[in-house]
């Protein structure tokens, strides 16, 4: 699913909620909300508390928009800024952040799906993905989650992860080739190298 | 064409970024290449595997866009409230201080000064006054002062000059251009 990103018009939109249209903020979230999610499920490691990380971040984008000179770099600058909004506010809440490497943790806080409508190969398919997921390095596991939570560009990701485009490309690659050996069976503790 | 590449071609079909260039040469090796076509079947299936699992896990998960949106607002329109509420207070005293302060300055300064604790009575017209006789005012003693020699002035030159009639001179000359007056000390 290709997301309807109009550079021109996302312009507009954020002059105008820079004078204070609340609208014009709304549109902009939704046009970005997707990948935001990717970015704060990546760093806090799990769904829960996703909506009150969020909107700290809502609150953080309303009171700074009017600080973005440069309206045409809208979506680096709300990466930078919700990156650093989550860990702030990790550290705000007296936790640290959870590690991808601790699967009891993740467990505990209930990092899989519990939907009882799922059938129980689809539940354990989801279960051995998010395993391939969270084993994944960090630089390879944030390229990774933002392609598949919103489908973006290459370019669109490294706007996102500040990145030449064939870093993003590579990392692609090998954090796929990683998941693929990881689910079929092919145990490697070491990155491979193209 | 080697693994590396092969599986950048593949990702990029993937992904939909592949160019026309790129899709040519990747369909050339995917009719030659039986690992290739493996490779691109595996990676496709997994591509939509992990595309349905993380939407379950992410998208589906949590409140919607425009709900966490207007609770922001809400949350920072209240913030705001209390911070101009707890801060007018503060504000108004300030802005008393200060005009309390500009009043008593422009007061002090600009106000004559004859507000005291003892009022002056002026009186309207004098007439005569009756005050006690002054004393003689002192007569300072007139100090004849003998008769010095001239002060040896340092920084200064002096010139010997004959006038006509032949008496001789001493000039002194300031080293700065100066020329003050001669004394004489002769028989005039």
């Amino acid at each position: 699913m290709m997301s309807s990103y109009e550079p021109q018009n996302e312009t507009a939109l954020v002059c105008a909620a820079q004078k204070g249209d609340k609208q014009a903020l709304a549109r902009l979230l939704e046009n970005h909300w997707a990948w935001l999610k990717g970015l704060v499920y990546n760093v806090l490691g799990g769904p829960e508390e996703m909506d009150d990380a969020l909107q700290n971040i809502c609150v953080l984008l309303i009171d700074k928009i009017e600080t973005l000179r440069e309206p045409e770099r809208f979506r680096p600058w709300l990466a930078v800024l919700a990156r650093r909004a989550t860990l702030n506010w990790i550290q705000q809440q007296r936790r640290q952040p959870i590690s991808w490497g601790d699967p009891a943790a993740l467990q505990q806080k209930g990092g899989f799906s519990e939907s009882t409508s799922q059938k129980v190969e689809q539940n354990e398919l989801n279960e051995r993905m998010f395993e391939a997921v969270k084993e994944l390095p960090d630089k390879y596991r944030e390229a990774f989650i933002l392609k598949y939570m919103d489908d973006r560009s290459y370019a669109e990701i490294a706007e996102i992860l500040d990145l030449p485009i064939t870093t993003v490309q590579i990392r692609l690659v090998r954090a796929r080739r990683m998941m693929h050996n990881r689910l079929t069976g092919k145990q490697t503790n070491k990155v491979p190298r193209t | 064409m080697n693994r590396e590449i092969m599986e950048i071609l593949i990702g990029k079909y993937i992904d939909s970024e592949i160019t026309p260039a790129e899709q040519r040469l990747l369909d050339k090796e995917l009719q030659v290449n039986q690992e290739a076509r493996q490779t691109l079947h595996q990676y496709k299936q997994l591509h939509d595997q992990v595309r349905a699992a993380m939407n379950s896990e992410i998208n589906e998960h949590g409140k919607s866009c425009r709900e966490i949106f207007d609770k922001a607002w809400e949350q920072r329109t209240v913030r705001r409230r209390r911070l101009i509420k707890g801060w007018g207070g503060l504000v108004r005293f300030t802005a008393g201080m200060a005009a309390g302060l500009a009043l008593g300055l422009s007061g002090y300064f600009l106000l004559p000064k004859t507000l005291n604790n003892e009022t002056v009575v002026k009186p309207t017209e004098l007439v005569a006054e009756n005050t006690p006789p002054k004393p003689p005012a002192e007569v300072k003693p007139i100090i004849h002062r003998k008769a010095t020699r001239p002060r040896v002035l340092r920084n200064v030159d002096w010139y010997n000059f004959t006038d006509d009639a032949g008496d001789q001179w001493w000039v002194q000359g300031v080293r700065e251009n100066a020329v003050s007056p001669a004394v004489y000390h002769g028989d005039l």
